[in-house]
């Protein structure tokens, strides 16, 4: 028996990304540049190029979507714990978590002419209030009653707050401060899928548009109502830049920055009169970032992504050295992540999120930025991908996942690697409002696929129950579809073994068996006291006709035998907790946890 | 000899009664051990450690080899050895190779530690793995701080749970032992532990403690108190008192961990042979770290436990040794919290520095 039972090989990513930015000025003039992240900020002295790094109160290790500066202060906000920091101090001089049932608070931000702070929250879209003076807090409520993201905020010298909405309808409310009316500002024929956007001049009026198309119509606000302008007409905003990398009062302090990267831990700064250059390169401390689904690719070493930022890694198994190639390898990474894989001889492919990317790696070639892998094509249908698979035919990847902010129903990819052709099928001729995430191979040709109802980017779910497929390969028709498990919301993970029974896994860890050409549950057992599912951990070893399964706290193997499913096996339990999976390779199965990669023996080498 | 009477109406004696000088004291000294001894049904001759090595783990700054080591009577006793992780580099692939790590006379010597398990069923995993409960984790906190740590498994938990039978069930134990004690097996199955650590030359064996909270709290007294090997202690919710104990046979017979079973002999006979306070006396003058909380459950007479607590500190300060007793009384349960953690850890840097 092998007796080194576990192997913690460390952390293949040691970065974070940038969660926005601040330029902080106080009454004296000095002033500090803030990057806000996940659990911790960076202060920066621009002029003498000192760093700081504070982490969140509390031990708070979630991720900030916003953050903005005011009167020398810095707001933002992680989970339901909305924060301010004094940049000068080096400290968090106020924090409160806030309990109204939202998950993240200061999901945007703004302020009025008093200098208090409004901030919004997800997944209510809630409006609140923190008056620097009296360190109160008021929750004026819910400003959209269906929708999730409140991406925007501003309050005009009128009285009103304006909060941009999206995804799935999108909207601008105007909300009076004082007498609590609320106004949907956009009709609702008009309330299509995207974003509303909201900005505070620097003349002090509110502007914004409606998104979506290249040329926004843009609006004026005052008094809760709006007119709609030119776009010459329009009053610059405090910020640069766009999602994450956003800065908010970029203009402030004698230096422009011109670029800026946490992963890379750099700042490129332009002085504003001299416009002399410099680079200020800082380190920090890192838990890493988290891994996404890892993989054994075609050369037996493995590979995986991290997530915000996105940064490709290889891990050789025979010398348990770990390769980080970065960022930039990966052409739009990101903070997305390659969430599944698949190959077929020397080709890799990853797909990847955000924007259902799909890349090819040639094995055999050195990787090279906008080379190797080469990004072959981009799919918002599939714009969160959960699942790959190479056919038998060595001609094919079929591929699946949730679809972009505000749709309901991914689309099924079929792409064929010596073409480079993407052959889609929505979800309607899938299973209508449902999204693929989980994918097998029937002897036949024919494609078993699982759905989910969840609906990640923002839109309400219509449906109610996940469904298993098959999908005919030569009519690429569905041929039947069935509800395996009352109540499953997502059939996550799929193995098909060598008698075409299929083996599932849904989101409550329920495993069961069943004969997809007739839907009859041959097995079903409910594992969730061994832990929550996780990305892939269905691994089948071949010469002991065992399929394990990996959950959060456990790995367990289920023997597959010709007439009948046998119960799951405990093979241990695991000494550090399972989040993305899998990889089987000499007797051993490889795993990420949060941000490390380990391995569990799991028999005989 | 005290009645329990005497005990619930003033308490044990002073420590230092009838005690003019260190002379006046060991032999003093001497006669609460034999008690103590006579009591648990003595101490039998340590054997030389022989260790097995089961499997082991690789982790990000330490490696959890998972061991039994040899006691009395031909007994093993399963334990994890934490060992701090110096080079990145070294890779366990063989069994060999452990042995290397563990013996290699290179090696850079750490301070070490014996961290004892509280009441748990899962025994050493509690206070050594990360499936530890909250506050328990002392052992894999203390190799992260760089002492080596032996996390053992005392009889009846962990893997020691006998086929068939519940954790904490002693019977079997006695019936192979009718004239010893519980305690007196922990107490041999340990020093066998500080054994086997000076056996590693991977540890300094001058600088060697005893951790414990609970069950391990007063194991790691009771250890210290006659082994002068362990030259540091810390000993968390495990000081507690016959006097006003509302569980008249705690520390004697009873329907699960029987501790000392001669103990309920004499507590039918209204009497008891020794205060607590006295065997805590008995580590003196080793450095030794008390907490306690006020609202404890499972120990819930804190007051006449705190009269010890002032016993204890006029000794160390008699001896002139004052600064190397800490207790500490908050209002917490029977806990481990974090803070008084990060104090017991800073009692075991200076003192086994």
């Amino acid at each position: 028996m092998h007796k080194n039972l576990f192997t913690d090989y460390g952390i293949p990513v040691s970065a974070e990304e940038e969660r926005t930015a601040t330029i902080c000025m106080n009454a004296e003039g000095d002033y500090r540049f803030v990057i806000a992240a996940k659990g911790f900020v960076i202060i920066v002295n621009l002029e003498n190029d000192y760093i700081k790094q504070v982490f969140f109160p509390e031990n708070n290790d979630e991720y900030p979507y916003s953050s903005f500066s005011s009167n020398g202060l810095f707001y933002t906000g992680a989970a339901n714990m909305f924060m301010v920091l004094d940049p000068f101090l080096e400290q968090f001089i106020y924090y409160k978590v806030i309990e109204n049932g939202e998950e993240i608070v200061g999901f945007s931000f703004s302020e009025d002419i008093s200098g208090n702070i409004y901030f919004t929250s997800y997944p209510h879209c809630h409006l609140l209030f923190y008056s620097p003076h009296s360190k109160e807090i008021m929750d004026y409520g819910s400003m959209d009653f269906t929708e999730k993201y409140p991406g925007s905020v501003a309050v005009d010298h009128t009285g009103w707050a304006y909060i941009g909405i999206g995804t799935e309808k999108k909207n601008i409310v105007a909300f009076h401060l004082e007498k609590g009316l609320k106004k949907d500002l956009i009709a609702e024929q008009q309330r299509e899928k995207g974003t509303g956007y909201i900005y505070l001049g620097e003349d002090g009026f509110v502007y914004g548009h409606l998104g979506a198309s290249s040329s926004p119509q843009w609006m004026k606000f005052s008094n809760g109502d709006f007119e709609t302008i030119d776009v010459e007409k329009l009053s610059p905003s405090f910020y640069t830049g766009t999602a994450f990398q956003r800065i908010h009062r970029y203009q402030e302090g004698r230096y422009h920055i011109e670029r800026y990267s946490l992963s890379e831990g750099f700042i490129e700064l332009v002085h504003r009169e001299t416009a002399e250059t410099k680079k200020i390169q800082f380190s920090y401390a890192s838990d890493g970032a988290k891994l996404s689904t890892i993989y054994l690719g075609p050369d037996d070493h493995i590979y995986g992504t991290s997530m915000h930022p996105l940064q490709f890694f290889q891990f050789n198994i025979s010398t348990n050295k770990t390769t980080n190639f970065g960022g930039e390898i990966i052409e739009k990474g990101g903070g997305g992540n390659i969430a599944a894989y698949a190959s077929t001889g020397d080709v890799l492919i990853g797909a990847a999120y955000a924007g259902g990317k799909l890349y090819v790696f040639d094995m055999k070639k050195k990787f090279k930025k906008s080379e190797n892998p080469k990004l072959v094509l981009q799919e918002e249908s599939i714009h969160r991908p959960r699942c790959a698979i190479g056919l038998k035919d060595h001609k094919h990847i079929v591929w699946g996942g949730f679809p972009g902010y505000g749709m309901v129903g991914g689309s099924l990819g079929i792409y064929r690697i010596e073409s480079e052709e993407n052959y889609l099928l929505t979800h309607e001729k899938v299973v209508e409002n449902q999204s693929t995430i989980s994918l097998g191979e029937l002897r036949s040709g024919d494609i078993v696929g699982g759905t989910s109802i969840e609906t990640p980017g923002g839109a309400g779910s219509r449906e109610k129950e996940a469904h298993l497929y098959v999908l005919d390969w030569e009519t690429r028709r569905v041929k039947n579809s069935f509800v395996p498990i009352e109540g499953a919301r997502e059939i996550a993970q799929i193995f098909v073994d060598e008698y075409d029974r299929t083996h599932c896994l849904t989101e409550q860890s329920i495993y069961f068996v069943c004969d997809p050409s007739t839907e009859q549950i041959l097995f079903r057992k409910d594992l969730s006291s061994w832990g929550h599912i996780v990305r892939n951990g269905f691994a089948y070893d071949l010469p002991t006709n065992t399929l394990y399964c990996l959950l959060s706290h456990t790995l367990l193997s289920m023997e597959i035998q010709v007439k009948q499913c046998v119960e799951p096996k405990v093979v241990h339990t695991l000494p550090m907790s399972a989040s993305s999976g899998v990889v089987h390779k000499n007797s051993r199965i490889y795993y990420g946890s949060g941000s490390h990669l380990c391995s569990i023996q799991i028999g005989e080498d | 000899m005290y009645t329990l009477k005497a005990l619930e109406k003033d308490g044990a004696l002073p420590l230092l009664h009838n005690v003019n000088n260190m002379d006046e004291w060991h032999e003093k000294r001497s006669t609460i051990r034999r008690n103590w001894l006579d009591c648990i049904g003595d101490l039998p001759p340590l054997v030389k450690p022989s260790m097995k090595i089961n499997t082991w783990e690789i982790h990000t700054d330490y490696y959890l080899i998972n061991i039994c080591y040899s006691t009395v009577y031909e007994d093993w006793v399963p334990a994890n050895l934490l060992v701090p992780k110096v080079l990145v580099e070294e890779n366990l692939e063989t069994e060999s190779d452990v042995l290397h790590l563990l013996s290699s006379a290179k090696s850079k010597q750490f301070r070490a530690v014996i961290a004892l398990h509280p009441t748990s069923e899962n025994g050493k995993e509690d206070i050594s793995t990360t499936a530890g409960r909250k506050n328990r984790q002392y052992g894999l906190e203390l190799v992260k701080r760089g002492f080596v740590v032996l996390a053992p498994d005392t009889i009846t938990a962990g893997e020691r749970v006998l086929q068939n039978e519940e954790p904490f069930q002693t019977a079997a134990f006695y019936k192979s032992h009718p004239k010893w004690s519980a305690v007196a097996k922990m107490i041999v199955d340990h020093q066998q532990g500080i054994s086997l650590l000076e056996e590693l030359n991977i540890v300094d064996k001058t600088k060697i403690g005893a951790i414990g909270h609970s069950l391990g709290g007063y194991n790691s007294f009771f250890l210290a108190g006659v082994d002068s090997r362990v030259k540091a202690v810390v000993c968390s919710c495990g000081f507690s008192l016959f006097a006003q104990d509302p569980e008249k046979h705690r520390w004697g017979r009873r329907e699960w961990f029987s501790h000392i079973p001669k103990i309920s002999d004499y507590i039918n006979d209204g009497i008891v042979p020794f205060e607590f306070t006295e065997i805590a006396a008995l580590v003196a003058p080793t450095p030794l770290f008390l907490w306690m909380g006020q609202n404890d459950r499972i120990f819930p007479r804190w007051e006449p436990a705190a009269k010890g607590l002032v016993e204890l500190n006029s000794l160390y300060e008699w001896m002139e040794e004052g600064e190397r007793f800490t207790s500490l009384l908050g209002n917490a349960g029977h806990d481990f919290p974090p803070e008084i953690r990060q104090i017991a850890y800073a009692f075991l840097d200076k003192w086994l520095s």
